[in-house]
């Protein structure tokens, strides 16, 4: 009797002793867990701001890509904030503490300009991305050479040999390009001034991704006929590529487009797309990131970086 | 002295041990309740902070704008206080990190920092009567102010949504954590009643098994088992105690015992003696009642032989000479225990004149090995007296000539003597009667005389031999009484 009941006394004492370890083990594993998240994340040396355009295209996607990509390596922290007239994080920004600021100039002119004159009243170092702006003072930016894209248009555009009608098809989802368009052509001119059959004409897309539909339909029915469409964003070009299908338009219309994506990709190689217009917005991102840093550490850096453009063809 | 061992200590201990088991279950019930509480409350504390943030944002716009209006001390002082107020709520140091919560909270303070320092431009503005600066600077505050308000309703926002979403992961796992709690309290609180259970019964089960041992002595039990003194040092030594005292009492008892056997053995022997002295007075009584005058007697005998000797009646001188010998023996015999001749000498007289009285009607048969007359005693008066019995009651009744044998033989160390008749045999409760042994005196008859003398005669010499006497007898068979005595056991003669 005496041994049964110590027999229970040790199983009870043990399930005790159980049941305390499972209860000690739960607290702390909700401390441990409630402590990772609050607590203190991978701190950096320096805060930056990153202002780009609300709309999610693919464009500013690899842009912030690029720029998340090269914050741990130049050990800097990244706050991202819409620009626009109704955004008052880029009117404020003077006020926020960051120490450098990459900036898509998506205002007027104007207003941009009274914004990085404060900023820079306010020490505050600025990197442009992609598009520049009309200054005396000399703005560091880091992107795409549009003068050189359009040089790389017409050349692909003088490989048909013929005489062309051009379109060249801006839109509001690549604000940087659209807001350059005499440079675009200027550099088109500059290649085929004397194998241009007319003046080249502008069309211009909204952010609506199947704006481009409607347009390419129109474009075909004009005569003469458009030889050449040169689109500027993504979304118009993919498009525009199933009106000339539907159409059964294909090797009829010269089309060079924009972006590298899978389904670019595809219409180049089965020949529906010429040519595509190729930049690297994450290059640009990491190159923001790194010619900012420079600019907070040393307070010098390149005034212009280009990031490069390429028009790839379907044979390449 | 074992003092770990002593029951204050034992009960000190268990009920120390217990208790200690429930309060250090309870504290850390507490501690993880608190705990608990904490975790939740940490969980919404940033809320809170910029609940109350906003609320002050909010709050500095009315005294702001009632000093750059009034220029009153009154508000200027409620603004900077209300500017106090504010910057005590900044932190000292905003870190900068990856995360992008951090970085919007640092960018919040970084902005209100930077409201505060407008304040003070605005009160330097407006000291200085620039009207059109403070103007101005009062709407590029009142935007940032109303900034400042939109970001940390986003970020509460984000932050409160964050939350939430964790909100259920941390309740669910308090929820295990309640269980395991619960499960605590209760095998904490089991635990420690077994335990204190455990240790009373150590304490009270060796008092009860002692209960048990006192109740089996005052019931004149003391065989049983000495109790185990593995318990506490107190009960121990009453045990210890209980054990010394039931083997002093059996040891007493036994000596009383042995004591009391002893005086029973000594009045049992003083009073067979005192019976068989007083069945001697008896015997010497009716001898000497018998005797008269045995001179007399023997000389008129001598006499009457002498007489018939001159009258030529030899016979009768034979008879006579017999008869003579017969009573010499039977009234002159002293010893109780007598050779055999002798015995047998008496009884042969004592056949001589049973054939003269019965010539035709009785035969008499004697078979005494030689041998034996002389080697073997016995109690004197044996044999006649149980011929006479059977000449007196055998034949009653019957017509035919009766024999009555005498045999003598030895089995061993035993000899036996036997007197057998042929007549109308003894029935078996008139036997047993006989041969029972009587407590009470045995001559309470004094007519008592034969057959029955013999047999207490011989159960007072030979009190521990049960078969010294037997009667065996039916009808048609005759009666024979076997004596059967040991040599090798003295008789027990009172002296």
């Amino acid at each position: 009797m005496r041994r049964l009941s110590r027999v229970l006394l040790a199983a009870v004492f043990l399930l005790f002793a159980f049941a305390l370890t499972q209860s000690i083990s739960t607290m702390i594993s909700l401390t441990q867990a409630v402590s990772a998240r609050t607590g203190a994340p991978d701190p950096r040396s320096r805060h930056i701001s990153v202002f780009l355009p609300e709309q999610g295209t693919l464009f500013f996607q690899q842009v912030r890509a690029g720029v998340k990509s090269a914050a741990s390596r130049y050990d800097v922290a990244v706050s991202f904030h819409p620009i626009g007239p109704d955004a008052p994080e880029f009117r404020l920004a003077q006020y926020s503490g960051i120490d450098g600021a990459i900036i898509y100039p998506y205002l007027s002119e104007e207003e941009m300009l009274r914004r990085l004159e404060e900023l820079d009243s306010h020490d505050i170092p600025v990197v442009l991305v992609e598009q520049d702006v009309a200054d005396d003072w000399p703005w560091t930016f880091v992107g795409t050479n549009n003068f050189e894209m359009g040089r790389r248009i017409g050349t692909r555009l003088l490989e048909e040999g013929e005489q062309a009608r051009v379109v060249v098809v801006y839109s509001d989802k690549s604000p940087a390009v659209a807001s350059e368009k005499e440079l675009i052509e200027l550099g088109i001119n500059t290649v085929m001034s004397d194998r241009l059959d007319a003046p080249i004409m502008r069309r211009q897309t909204g952010l609506n991704p199947l704006d481009a539909e409607a347009l390419t339909y129109q474009l075909l029915r004009t005569d003469p006929p458009v030889t050449a469409l040169v689109f500027t964003d993504t979304d118009d070009t993919l498009a525009a590529l199933q009106v000339i299908i539907d159409l059964n338009l294909v090797g009829q219309v010269q089309v060079i487009g924009f972006g590298i994506t899978d389904a670019i990709v595809d219409y180049l190689d089965r020949g529906v797309l010429d040519a595509t217009i190729a930049v690297n917005p994450q290059r640009i991102g990491i190159e923001a990131v790194r010619v900012l840093v420079e600019l907070i550490d040393t307070g010098n850096a390149p005034g212009y970086v280009d990031t490069g453009v390429e028009v790839i063809g379907g044979n390449q | 002295m074992p003092v770990r061992n002593s029951l204050r200590s034992q009960l000190i201990y268990s009920a120390a041990i217990g208790l200690t088991i429930m309060i250090v279950s309870i504290v850390y019930i507490l501690f993880a309740t608190l705990r608990l509480q904490q975790i939740v409350n940490d969980q919404f504390r940033s809320e809170r902070i910029f609940q109350e943030l906003q609320q002050e944002v909010v709050a500095v716009r009315t005294p702001l704008l009632n000093y750059l209006s009034s220029r009153s001390s009154r508000a200027l002082s409620d603004l900077l206080a209300e500017e106090q107020v504010l910057r005590n709520m900044v932190p000292d140091v905003i870190t900068v990190s990856s995360d992008g919560n951090s970085l919007a909270r640092r960018e919040i303070y970084s902005l209100l920092e930077s409201y505060l320092d407008l304040i003070q431009r605005a009160i330097d503005l407006k000291r200085a009567r620039a009207i059109e600066e403070y103007t101005a600077l009062y709407e590029d505050m009142a935007s940032l102010n109303d900034h400042i308000v939109e970001r940390i309703d986003r970020i509460s926002l984000s932050g409160l949504r964050g939350e939430l979403a964790r909100y259920e992961e941390i309740i669910e796992t308090s929820r295990e954590l309640l269980f395991w709690n619960l499960l605590v309290i209760i095998l904490a609180f089991v635990s420690s009643t077994m335990w204190i259970a455990i240790s009373i019964n150590r304490v009270t089960d060796p008092m009860n098994r002692l209960a048990w041992m006192a109740g089996e002595l005052s019931s004149g039990n003391f065989d049983i088992e000495d109790l185990p003194i593995d318990t506490v040092h107190e009960v121990g030594a009453v045990i210890a105690a209980f054990n010394t005292m039931k083997h002093d009492i059996r040891q007493y008892i036994a000596e009383l015992n042995r004591q009391q056997q002893i005086e029973q053995g000594y009045m049992e022997e003083r009073l067979r003696n005192l019976k068989m002295e007083q069945l001697l007075k008896r015997m010497e009584l009716y001898t000497m009642q018998a005797q008269m005058n045995p001179h007399f007697l023997f000389n008129t005998l001598n006499t009457g032989v002498q007489l018939a000797i001159t009258e030529d009646a030899e016979r009768t001188a034979d008879f006579m000479e017999h008869l003579a010998s017969f009573f010499r023996y039977n009234m002159r015999e002293r010893n109780l225990i007598v050779p055999l001749r002798r015995e047998i000498e008496g009884l042969e007289a004592y056949l001589y004149i049973l054939r003269i009285r019965f010539p035709r009607s009785l035969g008499f048969s004697l078979d005494v090995p030689e041998e034996l007359l002389d080697s073997c005693e016995v109690p004197a008066l044996m044999l006649q007296p149980l011929v006479e019995n059977s000449v007196i009651h055998a034949f009653k009744g019957v017509d035919r000539a009766g024999q009555i044998s005498i045999r003598v033989w030895k089995e061993e160390s035993v000899v036996c003597l036997a007197v057998r008749d042929n007549g109308i045999g003894i029935d078996a409760e008139t036997a047993a009667r006989l041969l029972e042994r009587h407590n009470r005196d045995v001559d309470h008859d004094s007519k008592v005389m034969g057959l029955e003398n013999v047999i207490h005669r011989l159960y007072f010499f030979y009190p521990d031999q049960d078969d010294v006497v037997s009667i065996h007898g039916g009808p048609e068979w005759g009666t024979e009484i076997v004596i059967r005595i040991d040599t090798e056991v003295a008789p027990c003669i009172p002296s």
